[in-house]
């Protein structure tokens, strides 16, 4: 019973997460946000404030983000259903990808390791002040 | 017999056997390439191809295990939850560092498309693809984008930025989880994510919440464009 009610609770947060998605849009008709992204913000504050414990929910979940790569093989399968549309432009996008792809990820790492850095220095800064 | 070959079952069995085989390949060569989702892809399409069986088909026969995505994300609440304490410490980093990442993924794509001189639909259809896919189709379909190539391109992206980023990591020997997990959440959406989780919890923890940010901080961006 234990891994049928992690399941529930899984799929009711995804289940109130199209919910609120969906008047998220109602009120601002330009922004969309799907449901799975705010239940897991939603399932992120329940278990932040307790209202469901890491445990009604672990084994499910565990083993779902876990596996993740494996529910994402139909999706890229379906990639195929697109190559003729991609034909003419396939390397150039392929390149973008490449290129955008490494040009995000050093400048995210420089940008995080650097407000490392400057928090870390404003806040000792700050406890040589308390000193 | 063909009554069994064509079942749903068979379908969603050969897909289970193909990324075992990738899994068996990685784990024995360690080779960034062989990921067990490029791996089982490629051999899907082969035998998708080779035995002449409707794509359309073998694709309904899989929708057993789309109806895993929604929820999937939905638990990555999970791992970021367990590392809740190392999220609040680094709130500031993550927070930018999304929105840079964020940024930063939406005008390379502008500017590259401009300097191969692509049009402007296919240029608005690769924009949204650091996302996940219900938030790129969204914004694809606001710049004018076509959806059936950001439906393709946010996983080919993400495909080839989970393999790339793990070959970088290797190279520049980058150790830190955060700048690992950020990278990879904020580049490569929830395919990015699962790389991130493999490598390490925390890594993983970190993509989960750059994935969640990042979408957030491309949807409002993509409003000025």
């Amino acid at each position: 019973m234990k891994i049928i009610s992690q399941i529930f609770i899984i799929l009711l947060f995804f289940v109130l997460g199209e919910i609120v998605s969906l008047a998220i849009t109602a009120i601002i008709p330009s922004v969309f946000l799907p449901g799975s992204i705010i239940g897991m913000i939603l399932l992120l504050i329940a278990l932040v404030t307790k209202v469901v414990k890491i445990d009604d929910v672990d084994e499910v979940g565990t083993f779902l983000t876990n596996n993740m790569a494996f529910f994402f093989i139909p999706a890229a399968v379906s990639v195929m259903e697109y190559f003729d549309l991609l034909q003419s432009v396939a390397i150039q996008i392929l390149l973008i990808c490449i290129i955008s792809v490494i040009i995000t990820f050093f400048i995210v790492g420089y940008v995080v390791k650097l407000t490392v850095y400057l928090q870390s220095k404003y806040s000792s800064n700050k406890g040589e002040e308390n000193v | 017999m063909y009554e069994i070959l064509s079942s749903q079952v068979f379908g969603i069995m050969m897909t289970t056997f193909f990324y075992l085989f990738g899994n068996y390949l990685y784990q024995k060569t360690k080779f960034p390439l062989f990921s067990p989702l490029l791996v089982a892809t490629i051999l899907i399409m082969l035998y998708v191809k080779i035995a002449s069986i409707d794509l359309d088909t073998f694709l309904t026969d899989l929708s057993g295990i789309n109806v895993f995505l929604g929820p999937l994300i939905v638990s990555l609440a999970i791992p970021i939850a367990k590392q809740r304490e190392l999220i609040k410490k680094n709130l500031l980093p993550i927070v930018i560092g999304s929105i840079v990442g964020a940024i930063v993924s939406v005008f390379s794509v502008l500017i590259l498309g401009k300097a191969f001189n692509l049009d402007l639909e296919i240029i608005a259809s690769v924009i949204p693809k650091s996302t996940t896919t219900p938030i790129a189709i969204e914004i694809s379909n606001r710049l004018g984008g076509i959806r059936a190539i950001t439906v393709a391109v946010v996983v080919i992206s993400a495909v080839l930025g989970a393999i790339i980023i793990p070959i970088i990591i290797k190279i520049f020997k980058i150790k830190d989880p955060m700048i690992i997990g950020m990278g990879l959440g904020s580049s490569s959406n929830a395919i990015g994510t699962a790389k991130a989780i493999e490598i390490d919890s925390r890594s993983g923890a970190f993509a989960g919440v750059a994935l969640v940010l990042s979408g957030i901080a491309t949807v409002i961006i993509t409003l000025f464009l």
